[in-house]
């Protein structure tokens, strides 16, 4: 009867994979949106064993047959194990303002919220009531030392992040990158949050482009196709599910009746 | 991102519009754990799940739109940096760069909708000494007008433009249309008519003189075209609607999920 759970727990995982996708397509035009992916893991591997008592010479467990002896592995369930987001970088798609900014490799904008520091790819920026460089969510955008101060909307920013503002230089965008491992989650607005004790490193050498944005890396063909994968695995273990009750039925019902 | 597009080409042949731009970014996620959901091991990156997409804004590009021949005499395009100031019904001001003015009945210059353009001017106080046919504006935002040939009383206050003096007939500055601008443009929001007012966000309005200090120069006879770029309008439409019909196309796959969870029991 493990089946049954095995099969109503792979229609829960692939409802937490369809959860994704919708979010995945939902912000196909989010910029700087990395797209998560659902890894779905068999937790845990059991060994079988025999509940009866085995006839002698009827197993091939060593010559002690009349104990309880392993008759195979089988998967309890199946589960999510994590869902990881895809630090691909986008394409990036002019779009001629200047206060549109793109990463084109590594690093993160580094944005200055209630609760810290945050890093985004999302380089939609604006200019505060009081000439401060700030994100959607009017949150500053870091500088060398702090928040970046302009005079108008439309500074000059080179491949380096040098912001000029005529011939002279302001400040320089501040542009951080992780190792590889380092626990990152996405908190919304686009920020992405670090686990504390984990410290960033200053990308020396920043790619940054000036009047363009990093487009959201989840593909549409990709994620449909995810998506009618998503939809025949649900399907297939209703039908296992099914084929359960069945058996159930049969035996409850069926099972020593004459007729 | 539809509507806001379907607005674009809509004003694409709107004198002084300035195209919207829309950015989204993701709302927040949320534990597996919290909801019980099934999760194996322990790993570095717990679980989340996320909840979706909201518009983040939706802003303005300030760049210069092309200046169109009209000829018409009240028609003010600005070349540059800077917004027009008038005067809304409501006794606030509102900025423009739509140019298209034309005199009200009591001679005052008006934008579409009888909105007065600040400092308002009459012209028609002017109309017994001075050709109001034939006015020009210049670069610098004076208006001109040649004296009339049988006026022969000049009102004290209008003043003689400097080195103008031998035109013929003699030309008298009427008024002068400043200019004002802001920090943060983008942070305007638009009330309609192209009229922008301050935000919250927006920093205070600095005053000047066309042609000075990085002012733009007023062009007469030229208004400025929409700076809405149709290509860019059908690649935004294409997007949109391509987001759109994914996002739709998962309701229906999520919708059939549940229908399938309900046939279990047949």
């Amino acid at each position: 009867m493990r089946g049954l759970y095995n099969a109503a727990g792979s229609m829960l995982v692939n409802q937490v994979k369809m959860e994704n996708i919708s979010n995945n397509l939902s912000n196909l035009n989010t910029p700087g949106y990395k797209r998560d992916e659902v890894v779905q893991r068999t937790f845990p591997e059991i060994l079988l064993y025999r509940t009866e008592q085995s006839r002698p010479g009827a197993g091939f467990y060593g010559p002690y047959g009349n104990l309880h002896g392993p008759i195979g592995i089988a998967a309890e369930n199946v589960a999510v194990e994590e869902i990881p987001t895809m630090h691909i970088p986008g394409g990036l798609r002019t779009t001629g303002r200047d206060l549109d900014f793109a990463l084109q490799d590594e690093g993160f904008f580094v944005v200055e919220t209630e609760d810290g520091l945050r890093y985004t790819r999302d380089g939609h920026f604006h200019l505060s009531e009081d000439g401060m460089l700030v994100n959607s969510r009017g949150f500053p955008v870091m500088g060398e030392d702090g928040p970046v101060m302009l005079e108008s909307e439309n500074p000059y920013v080179d491949r380096e992040g040098n912001i000029f503002e005529g011939e002279e230089h302001v400040d320089t965008l501040q542009v951080v990158a992780f190792d590889e491992d380092t626990p990152l989650w996405k908190e919304g607005n686009n920020h992405f949050e670090v686990e504390e004790g984990f410290e960033p490193d200053l990308v020396e050498q920043p790619e940054v482009f000036q009047g363009v944005l990093e487009e959201s890396n989840a593909d549409l063909s990709r994620q449909m196709t995810d998506m009618l994968k998503v939809r025949r695995t649900y399907e297939a273990a209703q039908k296992v599910s099914q084929v359960y009750d069945t058996m159930l039925s049969r035996a409850a019902n069926e099972l020593g009746t004459l007729s | 991102m539809l509507d806001v597009t379907a607005n674009n080409i809509a004003n694409i042949n709107a004198a002084g519009y300035k195209e919207n731009q829309t950015s989204f970014q993701d709302l927040t996620y949320r534990a597996l754990a919290e909801r019980r959901l099934p999760r194996a091991g322990e790993p570095l990156y717990p679980p989340r799940s996320g909840r979706g997409v909201e518009l983040s804004s939706v802003t303005p590009s300030m760049e210069q739109g092309s200046l169109e021949s009209t000829e018409h005499r009240f028609d003010l395009a600005i070349e540059g940096e800077g917004f027009f100031r008038v005067i809304l019904p409501d006794g606030n001001f509102g900025y423009t760069r739509n140019g298209n003015f034309s005199l009200d009945e009591e001679g005052n210059l008006v934008m579409a909708g009888g909105i007065l353009l600040d400092p308002t001017l009459n012209l028609s106080d002017y109309e017994d000494e001075v050709d109001l046919n034939d006015i020009t504006i210049s670069p610098e935002g004076r208006i001109f007008a040649p004296r009339l040939a049988d006026a022969d009383v000049l009102d004290e206050e209008l003043l003689l433009p400097e080195g103008d003096e031998e035109l013929p007939g003699g030309v008298v500055q009427l008024g002068e249309i400043g200019l004002h601008r802001f920090v943060n443009p983008q942070s305007l929001s638009r009330i309609g008519e192209n009229i922008h007012v301050p935000s919250e966000a927006t920093s205070p309005a600095e005053e000047g003189l066309p042609g000075e200090d990085g002012f733009g120069a007023i062009r007469q006879g030229y208004l400025e075209a929409s700076n809405v770029d149709l290509s860019t309008q059908m690649t935004d439409l294409i997007r949109g609607q391509r987001a759109l019909q994914a996002s739709s196309r998962s309701m229906v796959t999520a919708d059939e999920l549940w229908a399938i969870t309900l046939n279990l029991q047949r």
